[in-house]
């Protein structure tokens, strides 16, 4: 599990230990590793997927790899050379090692390789034109054309953004317009979609969108209002001007990876509890 | 919560003055501490508008960090204690700002 100490890497990891199988963090060293220490069967391995000599570390012995470590936007975009290093030439190492133990490698890829469709009539399908619109998108693009090519065993997921039940900051600038089309994924279910991806062997040489499904879809403006309501915050969001690469989805293809657990609502219950616990509401 | 935010802000501000009126430290030094200093204080700049320190567990730490800078303000005055009391108005700082980094938006 590469990227195995993030938000999204680390509930993996707890859904791969509570199945009883075992697993390998990897991560950079300086990274919070709070999340992942002292869950039973997972052992934790610093390093970097741009090494190869610490990936082939990394995947000895491994039936699977899901491949999460990548650099996400913002920071994406302030350095291109860095984010081709890691994104790119990262997933060609892990490729590499797969390459040599047969293992099967499950691709976190984004739906922001569909580039900006908001003046498209929705939903996005799986099959729509892959468009490069930042660094981060013409990565994984990139990252994706080489592990098809490579003839690995290999599911990829094109992942809509992640919403978490925590208390998250309001950014300076909320990244998408307020009133264009979002639809998110809860983390857990995110989550369960690459576990699902790893175990099922229908899923084998696709693609999948993986997003929250009907309840999910809303505009910015609303999903940014429900979430603070329910927290029982007070905001004065300031969204983005212009459109980016978030949409509504045709996640049908993908639903029995088990992607669309949570709905919306549910999600806004635990968001209200928190706000509770916090001493928010 | 804007009452104990704008009370820590103001008495390392006052800590800030009483440094720059005392004739123990020497220039070099001087520049040192106030610039610890500034940098503890800025935190609280930064991130007044944040949402964690609305919770109770934020208020709480807003509570220790006007503390700290209560006890900083004490050293300051009777000479002594001033780097142990200016650590820990940093490592106030530093749980604030660490708590806040971890809560930004998650994007795939």
């Amino acid at each position: 599990m590469t990227g195995g100490a993030g938000r999204l890497g680390s509930e993996v990891v707890k859904q791969i230990a509570s199945r009883g199988d075992s697993a390998v963090a990897f991560d950079l060293p300086q990274v919070s590793w709070e999340a992942v220490k002292g869950v039973s069967g997972v052992d934790l391995l610093s390093g970097d997927v741009t090494d190869g000599k610490q990936v082939s570390e990394a995947t000895k012995g491994v039936d699977a790899v899901i491949h999460l470590a990548a650099l996400l936007p913002p920071r994406s975009e302030s350095n291109r050379e860095l984010t081709m290093r890691v994104n790119v030439k990262g997933t060609a190492k892990i490729v590499e090692s797969i390459g040599l133990t047969g293992a099967r490698l499950v691709f976190a890829s984004s739906v922001a390789t569909y580039g900006i469709t908001a003046i498209e009539e929705p939903p996005v399908l799986t099959s729509h034109p892959l468009q490069a619109h930042d660094c981060y998108s013409e990565s994984k693009i990139k990252a994706e054309r080489l592990i098809r090519d490579s003839g690995v065993d290999h599911v990829t997921l094109r992942i809509a953004p992640i919403a978490v039940a925590d208390l998250v900051e309001l950014p300076e600038t909320i990244p998408y317009r307020g009133d264009q089309r979002v639809e998110l994924i809860y983390v857990e279910d995110a989550a369960r979609a690459l576990l699902s991806a790893l175990y099922e062997s229908e899923a084998i040489g696709k693609t999948f969108i993986i997003a929250g499904g009907p309840t999910w879809r809303m505009t910015g403006a609303e999903y940014i209002q429900r979430f603070y309501d329910a927290l029982g915050v007070e905001v004065e969001p300031r969204f983005s001007d212009e459109y980016t690469a978030v949409d509504w989805y045709d996640t049908s293809q993908g639903l029995f990876l088990g992607c669309q657990g949570l709905n919306f609502n549910g999600f806004l219950g635990m968001l209200k509890a928190l706000g509770e616990q916090l001493g928010l509401r | 919560m804007g009452e104990s935010l704008e009370t820590a802000k103001s008495t390392l501000e006052r800590v800030m003055e009483a440094l720059r009126g005392s004739s123990k430290a020497s220039e070099s030094e001087l520049r040192d501490l106030l610039t610890r200093l500034q940098a503890a204080r800025n935190t609280l700049i930064q991130n007044e508008r944040k949402i964690w320190l609305r919770t109770k567990a934020g208020k709480e730490m807003l509570s220790d960090y006007g503390e700290a800078s209560l006890k900083l303000l004490g050293a300051v005055e009777s000479g002594s204690g001033l780097e142990e009391a200016l650590t820990e108005v940093e490592v106030q700082a530093k749980r604030i700002s660490d708590e806040i980094r971890k809560r930004s938006m998650v994007v795939t």
